[in-house]
């Protein structure tokens, strides 16, 4: 970006350079260098995991980097915590929401900067609010309690709490995701009102229209690496996605589709809807058929896996195991009949992280290793933890290893063993490659096409399209809880369907037939 | 010796055991009285009661939780065992009584931690103050007289030498290993301990395995009070007042995370063992009672402390 001109105060308000960030060994972000000039919307995107929000958070004080240098306002941003963040004028509004559910939005805008006289607080917070909310226009009562308030409102306190700490540089990570279309129109007129006073946005978003709407300057992301950073003008939705998958990207061969030669419906949805977002999903999945669900992080995959499985309560529809209907659904029951999920985030839900690898692999699967008294048979738990850890090539290959002291690969190949452990009929996975190295990755697909041959029926969901559409058989499409667009992955390729899911995801709910 | 200390981490119970063999010969070194079979039976009827708490309390906290009413449950199974038979109950079904009185207790304590969503330390808390309050009000503050041939037998009895407390212990102790380490209620346990939100993903009752284990201490504090009736002859309402901190420390003091999910229930014994040792070895020296709890103060800290530097290794 050598834009600089003579009459403008030319130090960035943010400058990275050579920044990398890393996750327990995993690299997420490298080599990132970057300018972001005083009085600009400066937007970040890319696809699922290409470390957009990282970046965002880096700059907010919220992760600390793992190589290279940053400045804020020409001064060494190190040490760079929220509060050092705040103090010199940067803040961050979050994904999930960070407020005090009790107190009133005055409150909350102003917690922490309180009027006080010795320590006792004055009460002046709803005055002090009234010349924001001004600014903004945005229609927020000051004595509401937050917690009566709904996402889109308790989003607009995040932005009045930066403005109220006078924060020059504003980070916002995916503030539009649950706006209507007429609340982002009022978010993107305040971004542009914060930009008049100088002031600096860096707007974090999957939603490329309104990128392209509001910001100045973009900067594409892929896998962690930084593509490119241009002025808008340079910019259509076209360039951007292709950016974003990137042309060249080395190709991983994929194991082969097999079918069955009969085809019989293992697990059928119908209209299925769930308190947690689900809505009247509907799809099948057929005996040694792997069938992908694609759509963005917040998208409602997750949850519609966990409606079908039982982990959550549903509030509508029917699910149809070999025909018959399976009412009641939970996850011990599931697990009888033989339907298992692979949960993601291997270390907040799929594994033990303080047991061995033994008594991970087999906890699910006790009863069968145990005397109807519960004495658990050690023999025929070890052998069979033994065939587990061999069949997936689990290293260090110690039956009784710390599964802490594992790599995330590994980890993952646990994980997977442990819920095919007893030929399940229908499963279900849950991004099961993410975050691991591209060995443990190709193990893992040959282990999920394998299981599809054998005839289980699988249910995919992954971020990374390349994954479903060089594994599945079909795909729906999945955006707002609902599941749309079926297709075959045959002939497709990932601009195509990243296109059609921004469109899905770009339509208000209601607005779009099923 | 530093490759030694870190290699010892792997094996808990060497560990501990370890410890407290340095803290006998260091006692012993300084007084001949200390290592005598008449002693060292007296120290096993000190510890039988806090030990038998602890392995209780051993399931409670691996679970990832914590009861702080085992002293308050021994207190209302004795009471109720010296009130029925005050009445007239003979001394075996009496004692069969005061047993599911106590693990009844410890199943309420389940019930409302799992079912009521109430966090381990306010339920028992409650409990606490419930069960001790309830055992005044059956007694109306009066200590009973027990003594009956079995309640004589178990607290003054030997058999093969040993003084019958310790076969409690044994028991107690046995029964426990084997449960948590060869069984699915136990493995529930670790699991339970280890993560919750993943256990239930894996389809484990959660709920119904809680309720178990509190109940299970609860029995755990019956047992001790069976073993206290004994020792006194005896039940006084307000008998074993925190004691609960005691059989805390002993867990801790052994080795068991307090963060829940790892631990092997034998170290709780040697913990109770290493607190009547330090009690009793400074009796022998003629320290006050006032330094032994500033003594016992330090050693629950240093092992935890140890435990941290050992449990950063391993990551």
């Amino acid at each position: 970006m050598n834009r600089e001109s003579p009459l403008e105060n030319t130090t960035p308000s943010i400058r990275l350079r050579g920044v990398g960030k890393s996750f327990g060994g995993v690299s997420v972000l490298r080599n990132v260098d970057l300018d972001i000039p005083p009085g600009v919307i400066h937007g970040l995107v890319g696809e699922n995991g290409a470390g957009k929000s990282t970046l965002g958070k880096i700059i907010g004080g919220y992760y600390s980097i793992s190589e290279g240098s940053m400045e804020a306002f020409g001064e060494s941003a190190d040490p760079w915590t929220p509060k050092d963040a705040l103090d010199r004028g940067v803040a961050i509004m979050h994904q999930e929401l960070q407020l005090v559910p009790e107190l009133t939005v005055a409150e909350n805008v102003f917690l922490g900067i309180e009027d006080h006289r010795l320590g006792v607080l004055s009460g002046t917070e709803a005055e002090r609010l009234m010349p924001i909310i001004k600014a903004t226009g945005f229609e927020v009562d000051p004595s509401a309690k937050v917690a009566d308030l709904s996402i889109a409102d308790r989003q607009k306190i995040e932005v009045m709490r930066a403005l109220a700490r006078s924060a020059k540089v504003i980070v916002m990570d995916e503030p539009t995701s649950s706006l209507s279309a007429n609340e982002t129109q009022k978010l993107h007129e305040t971004m542009q009102k914060l930009r008049a006073s100088g002031g600096t946005v860096v707007y974090v978003s999957h939603f490329l229209d309104n990128i392209l709407e509001v910001c100045d300057s973009v900067t594409i992301l892929r896998d962690g690496d930084l593509v490119r950073t241009a002025p808008r003008e340079n910019e259509s939705k076209d360039t951007l996605v292709s950016a974003m998958l990137g042309g060249g990207r080395s190709e991983i061969s994929f194991p082969e589709k097999s079918r069955l030669k009969e085809r019989r419906t293992a697990l059928e949805v119908r209209s299925l809807s769930s308190a947690n977002g689900t809505r009247d999903a509907s799809f099948h999945v057929d005996r040694g058929e792997i069938v992908g669900l694609i759509g963005l992080v917040g998208g409602g995959r997750t949850e519609i896996l966990r409606a079908v499985i039982g982990a959550d309560k549903s509030t509508g529809g029917d699910v149809l195991v070999h025909g018959e209907p399976y009412p009641n659904r939970s996850i011990a029951e599931s697990n009888r009949r033989g339907i298992v999920m692979v949960p993601e985030d291997r270390r907040k839900l799929g594994l033990i992280m303080t047991m061995a690898v033994r008594t991970n692999l087999t906890l699910p699967h006790l009863p069968s290793f145990a005397t109807p008294l519960g004495r658990i048979l050690a023999a025929a738990e070890k052998s069979k933890a033994r065939d587990a850890i061999d069949h997936f090539q689990v290293k260090p290959s110690d039956v009784d290893g710390d599964i802490l002291n594992y790599s995330g690969g590994n980890q993952q190949k646990v994980l997977l063993a442990k819920w095919l452990l007893r030929d399940p009929e229908i499963v279900i996975l849950d991004e099961p490659s993410r975050g691991v190295d591209v060995g443990a990755r190709r193990r893992i697909h040959e282990a999920i096409a394998e299981l599809a041959s054998k005839g289980a029926a699988v249910l995919l969901v992954s971020s990374e399209l390349e994954e479903v559409l060089g594994l599945a058989h079909r795909a729906y499409l999945v955006a707002n809880g609902g599941v749309f667009d079926e297709f075959a992955p045959e002939g497709k390729t990932e601009v195509d369907v990243l296109r059609s899911l921004f469109r899905l995801q770009q339509q208000p709910p209601e607005a779009r037939a099923p | 010796m530093k490759n030694l200390f870190f290699k010892l981490q792997s094996y808990p119970l060497a560990w501990i055991v370890l410890v407290a063999c340095l803290i006998a010969l260091t006692i012993s070194a300084l007084s001949p009285y200390f290592l005598t079979v008449n002693n060292f039976s007296n120290l096993m009827k000190q510890v039988s009661i806090v030990a038998i708490l602890a392995a209780g309390q051993s399931i409670v906290i691996i679970s990832g939780g914590i009861d702080l009413s085992v002293g308050s449950v021994l207190a209302l199974t004795a009471v109720t065992i010296g009130w029925l038979v005050q009445n007239g109950v003979s001394p075996e079904i009496a004692t069969v009584c005061g047993v599911a009185v106590g693990t009844f207790a410890g199943f309420l304590n389940g019930v409302i931690i799992a079912k009521g969503k109430i966090p381990p330390f306010i339920a028992t808390l409650g409990m606490l103050g419930i069960a001790r309050g309830v055992a005044l009000v059956i007694t109306g503050g009066v200590s009973y007289q027990v003594l009956t041939p079995l309640f004589l037998f178990i607290g003054n009895g030997k058999l093969f030498g040993l003084p019958i407390p310790i076969y409690f212990v044994i028991v107690a102790y046995a029964a426990t290993h084997f449960m948590l380490s060869r069984s699915k209620f136990g493995r529930h346990v670790y699991a339970i301990g280890g993560d919750e939100s993943v256990s239930r993903l894996e389809g484990i009752n959660v709920d119904g395995r809680k309720i178990a284990i509190y109940a299970l201490s609860g029995f755990f504090s019956a047992v001790a009070a069976v073993v206290m009736v004994g020792r006194l002859a005896s039940t006084p309402p307000n008998v074993a007042f925190g004691i609960e901190l005691q059989a805390i420390a002993a867990v801790i003091i052994g080795g068991i995370s307090f963060a829940g999910g790892r631990g092997i229930v034998l170290t709780s014994f040697v913990g109770a063992l290493i607190m009547a040792m330090i009690t009793n070895g400074l009796n022998i020296l003629g320290v006050s009672s006032f330094w032994q709890q500033v003594l016992i103060g330090i050693v629950i800290i240093a092992a935890v402390w140890v435990d941290n530097i050992k449990s950063a290794r391993r990551r």
